[in-house]
């Protein structure tokens, strides 16, 4: 990789970004943690990490300033990644306590995972554990990976895109089926923590670096 | 037409490794106390992270004595290699505790006896931070009435408070998750307390991590199909695997080592392989992680498959 290669992390306050620069310490790639709207601007890759509510998240890139830096990064057709929050931040709004406007990257909203089960069953929301992911493996996000691999959730609600030519990995909670990855040319949204995924997830931040 | 069974299939359990820690060592003790050292706690962090567990939760048992947590840099170092989740329990008291340990590399903390004395923590922590990351302890003892009753510091003191009726308390002030441990069973190895998980389980909607008792992988089947447990902490079946000579044969001269090849600095291996020096049956059947989530796979328990 060119040593010149900048990867930018974006710190608002709202995300767990010292695990996902361990974690990209640990593949060899060098980031950046940032809170500087040129810095995001003039980077190579941008990862918009997340944990939290989306009204908060949101309200928190706007008050730093960086609502306009992620989404001309974005549209600029560099590789952006969010996680979790991140990803769901890059829908138009979210009804997550309230109706809140989201980034607008991808066309869709956010929305909340189904307690009740068609059984009379119900499952705990949030949704917190490893699961399957299933996706075609020619992409080379899930280079040297198998569908149905195992990565770490840590969320209530999930994306509903416009168009679910978007979700290139899925996973199921209950009866709820929903998107784990999405991805509109290079943006890509994570659903789930690869950050914490073990092997796996290793695997599909390095390959984000690498193959998008 | 039992329902346990469906209900495991919609939904994967989690297996997490519970280390409880003393300084450097990994120690092991029966119902909160009489510990001992099993070797070097790093060791075994990367250990349970290589075989395969799903989370893994660190437990400084002097914390609440001395009012600090002991852990920050252990976290520090050990999240450097360790691509999972980190829970840190044990003497967290305030939002700055939380910042710091988080900010060490832990993803998780589990409060109980700072919660006990001051709720609003609960309430604060799960603002500031986020649900999912506040995790709250429970560590409850049967009453003389069949009730159960939250203890707190390590398990020395009795609060008064009814260990039910804190989950829901607890759960409405934001907890994310609840820790819940067996004062009772807690390292006996005689199975998990499961009219306790399922009365806690069913009353609040987070997910409840049973620990304290496991000796079998039948004893973690039973917690999770008629405990309704969401996840198992375990500790002494696990480690006590990793614990075992290289050669037993040879476990005179090579009981300083672990299986996987790791010395063992403070370990006291006579006192594990005689369990408790001798003074208690042998009540644990040792069990790898992986062989565990194959035996659980094999009754249609859903989990992570690696």
């Amino acid at each position: 990789m060119d040593p010149d290669f900048r990867i930018a992390i974006v710190d608002y306050d709202c995300g767990n970004l010292f695990s996902i620069q361990r974690a990209l310490h640990e593949l060899g790639i060098k980031s950046f943690i940032t809170k500087n709207a040129d810095e995001i601007l003039a980077s190579d890759k941008v990862i918009l990490p997340g944990v939290g509510a989306f009204g908060d998240g949101m309200n928190s890139l706007r008050k730093q300033g960086l609502e306009d830096a992620v989404k001309k990064f974005a549209f600029s057709g560099k590789p952006l990644l969010g996680i979790c929050l991140g990803m769901q931040l890059l829908m138009e709004e979210s009804s997550e306590f309230g109706q809140h406007k989201g980034l607008g990257i991808v066309p869709g909203k956010v929305v909340r995972l189904q307690e009740k089960c068609h059984n009379g069953q119900r499952i705990k929301v949030p949704h917190i554990g490893w699961n399957d992911i299933n996706f075609n493996i020619s992409n080379p996000l899930f280079n040297g990976l198998n569908s149905g691999t195992y990565v770490y959730f840590l969320h209530s609600f999930c994306v509903s895109a416009s168009d679910t030519d978007y979700y290139v990995a899925k996973s199921a909670y209950g009866d709820n089926e929903f998107c784990a990855v999405i991805q509109k040319e290079r943006i890509i949204g994570m659903q789930f923590h690869p950050e914490i995924s073990g092997p796996a997830g290793l695997r599909l931040l390095e390959n984000f670096i690498f193959n998008i | 037409m039992e329902g346990g069974v469906s209900f495991n299939m919609i939904k994967p359990i989690r297996i997490i490794t519970r280390m409880d820690i003393k300084g450097p060592n990994l120690v092991k003790g029966i119902q909160f106390d009489g510990y001992r050292a099993l070797g070097m706690a790093q060791d075994y962090a990367y250990l349970h992270y290589r075989e395969g567990a799903d989370e893994i939760i660190f437990y400084d048992t002097v914390a609440s004595l001395y009012q600090r947590n002991n852990l920050l840099e252990f976290v520090t170092a050990v999240s450097k290699h360790i691509f999972i989740p980190l829970t840190v329990a044990g003497g967290i008291r305030s939002i700055d505790d939380i910042h710091k340990i988080l900010r060490a590399g832990a993803d998780k903390v589990a409060i109980n006896t700072a919660a006990v004395y001051n709720p609003d923590l609960i309430s604060e922590a799960s603002k500031v931070f986020g649900s999912q990351c506040i995790v709250a302890g429970i560590e409850a003892k049967k009453r003389k009435d069949g009730t159960y009753e939250n203890w707190v510091d390590y398990g020395r003191q009795p609060t008064g408070i009814n260990a039910v009726d804190w989950s829901r308390r607890v759960v409405d002030l934001g907890a994310g998750e609840i820790l819940l441990t067996s004062i009772d069973f807690e390292g006996t190895g005689k199975g998990f307390d499961i009219e306790l998980t399922r009365m806690i389980s069913e009353s609040v909607s987070v997910p409840v991590i049973a620990s304290g008792g496991a000796g079998s992988k039948e004893h973690v089947e039973e917690v999770i199909t008629k405990g309704k447990a969401d996840a198992i902490a375990i500790a002494t079946i696990f480690h006590y695997n990793y614990a075992k000579p290289i050669n037993r044969m040879f476990s005179a001269s090579n009981g300083n080592c672990l299986r996987m090849g790791e010395q063992i600095d403070e370990g006291n291996m006579e006192f594990v392989n005689t369990f408790y020096g001798g003074l208690g049956e042998k009540r644990f059947d040792v069990i790898s992680i992986a062989e565990l989530r194959d035996y659980l796979q094999k009754k249609d328990i859903k989990c992570h498959n690696r």
